[in-house]
């Protein structure tokens, strides 16, 4: 299988094909992280062709540092492209405007559940709630950054990803549930 | 970042998860890429960066070693020169009026450590043969000044003005005394703005990649089968740059080679910000990219003039910055940027000093620099405008006083 560097190598060549390769590698990826953010199927296809329109023009800018770091590259643009999105297209609740959700004692158990399954869960969180617990626990950001990134508190992103959890939690406890039926 | 259990857990399970992208999203793509430039990855970069990094630590561990031998050097030869030199006056010393002398040693002596042995047996016989204020006290600023006393002088200085009156004072060795007074190892600290930010914008050249798809349009249609040699520009595709001004923070080392020359050196940190927009028809992207540098230059520094604790000097030089950290942000995400190469600069200033205190002196100090091109690809303030004008604003220490 090629690896990053001989891809980066081909595109570097001005090997046109090279990037119809770097996007069937990756797209299938890619699509996955925006279906995260943006749920709707019509909504994300701009999302994702936006940010590898992006990346296959700003890719004489990336600086290969080992085979992963092309795919963590691609990830946090396609992140960040859809942050955008959610932005210009959808008004981010405040934290005070969110109902509290019930107290969850005890995680479910996840590893039953398709992932297919679990994205479209996470795709039904209220948009920031899902913005931020994409962020912190897929692009491993600390809510300070997610905070400098939303425009929010420290505080506030903090407290949209326990919801979320635990909203997330929930979904996945009555989703468990109606498999048992 | 640490994550819990269950955040852990949800992380694995859709971390490499991937899901079917639509089937005609790489037509969308592939047409909107016709319209955008496809440059080259860089070839040059991570291969010299072990390297620059050392270079860069060799040269401020040789700048920390040379300082301090040379604070070392200083010290040491000034505790010599004292020690023998108290021998030698306490050898002599059967006057009661020399035992008044030899109290007073340390502060004098301690100013004569680059002398040589010779002409330090000199001084010490001006000391014990000459009258007790006449020895010592014209050794401080005293010679070209006025005898007027200033209310602006310190008040250490005022016995000497009554001596240069004297023409005993006057003698050869007397005046070598002066001289080496004159001499200072200077430490110092400074801030530096480059005068101006600069912008400008640059048309977008066709990729290769795609140069040759028209080439091959022109072959087989038969219309022109010759070769695209000319830089192709693309209509409604531009890069606008904005280069902020530099700013720059450095320690400096001075070394007096004579009475008014003297050896700069020292350390400087200068950081250079530039705005990139790349505009693509009706696409924008931004970049932010931010260069910092590490530089050690190398100046002579002629003083013209001094009066009253005011000098001007005239500074000239080069230096040598090394890229130590790159930074690139493209739409708000971090990207990596290779390191620039070394750069050079030659730079020359007039400089105003003002001694607040003896030990501690002012300055300003306009100047203009000269950055030749590294040959790099990475766009900069120093390769948009290689010749700019400066302002360096700082503080002096003269170790030696």
């Amino acid at each position: 299988m090629e690896t990053e560097r001989q891809l980066l190598e081909a595109i570097r060549g001005g090997e046109r094909a090279a990037l119809r390769r770097l996007y069937d590698r990756y797209s299938g990826y890619a699509m996955a992280i925006g279906l995260r953010y943006v749920p709707e199927r019509d909504e994300v296809r701009d999302v994702i062709q936006d940010s590898f329109v992006r990346i296959l023009t700003t890719i004489s800018q990336f600086d290969y540092r080992g085979e992963g770091s092309l795919k963590s590259w691609v990830s946090r643009i396609v992140s960040n492209r859809a942050v955008d999105y959610l932005r210009q297209h959808q008004r981010f609740m405040t934290v005070e405007t969110i109902p509290e959700e019930p107290d969850i004692a005890d995680e479910p158990d996840i590893s039953g559940i398709p992932p297919d399954v679990l994205t479209a869960m996470i795709g039904r969180l209220p948009p920031n709630y899902r913005t931020v617990l994409n962020l912190y626990v897929f692009e491993q950001q600390p809510h300070r950054e997610i905070a400098r990134m939303l425009g929010i508190k420290e505080s506030t992103s903090s407290s949209l990803f326990f919801r979320a959890k635990k909203m997330l939690a929930k979904n996945i406890k009555d989703y468990l549930k109606s498999q048992e039926t | 970042m640490k994550q819990d259990q269950w955040t852990q857990q949800l992380h694995d399970k859709l971390a490499e998860h991937e899901m079917a992208a639509p089937d005609d999203l790489w037509a969308d793509i592939e047409a909107a890429l016709e319209q955008v430039p496809v440059s080259p990855l860089h070839s040059e970069k991570s291969r010299f960066v072990a390297l620059r990094r050392w270079t860069a630590a060799a040269a401020v561990a040789a700048l920390l070693l040379g300082g301090g031998y040379l604070w070392f050097r200083q010290s040491t030869t000034a505790l010599q020169t004292n020690s023998k030199e108290t021998a030698n006056i306490e050898e002599t010393a059967d006057k009661p009026k020399q035992e008044t002398v030899v109290e007073e040693q340390p502060k004098l002596l301690a100013k004569l450590e680059t002398r040589e042995k010779t002409k330090t047996n000199t001084i010490t016989k001006a000391v014990t043969e000459t009258p007790l204020t006449e020895s010592i006290a014209p050794a401080d600023e005293v010679s070209e000044e006025e005898p007027q006393v200033t209310p602006a002088t310190p008040a250490e200085e005022k016995p000497e003005r009554h001596i240069t009156a004297d023409d005993s004072y006057r003698r050869p060795q007397d005046i070598t005394i002066r001289r080496e007074k004159k001499q200072h190892v200077t430490f110092g600290l400074y801030a530096m703005n480059g005068l101006g930010s600069q912008s400008n914008s640059n048309p977008v050249q066709m990729a290769d990649a795609l140069v040759k798809r028209y080439e091959n349009l022109y072959a087989n249609s038969n219309i022109q089968a010759a070769r695209i040699s000319e830089p192709v520009y693309l209509t409604g595709f531009e890069e606008r740059q904005h280069h902020h001004r530099p700013i720059a923070y450095g320690l400096t080392l001075g070394y007096p080679l004579s009475e008014k020359l003297s050896l700069n050196t020292g350390i400087v940190y200068t950081k250079l910000f530039s705005e990139f927009t790349q505009v693509m028809r009706s696409m924008q992207i931004q970049r932010e990219q931010t260069l910092h540098y590490v530089g050690v230059p190398l100046n002579l520094t002629y003083r013209i003039w001094a009066s009253h604790g005011f000098k001007t000097y005239l500074s000239a030089g080069t230096a040598a910055y090394w890229n130590v950290r790159t930074r690139l942000v493209t739409e708000g995400v971090n990207q990596q940027l290779g390191k620039d190469r070394l750069q050079w600069s030659l730079n020359g200033s007039l400089g105003l000093q003002y001694d607040v205190v003896p030990q501690i002196g002012i300055y300003v100090e306009p100047g203009l620099s000269y950055y030749p091109d590294n040959g790099s690809r990475l766009q900069n303030y120093f390769k948009d405008k290689p010749t700019t004008l400066n302002l360096q604003l700082g503080l002096r220490v003269n170790i030696n006083r």
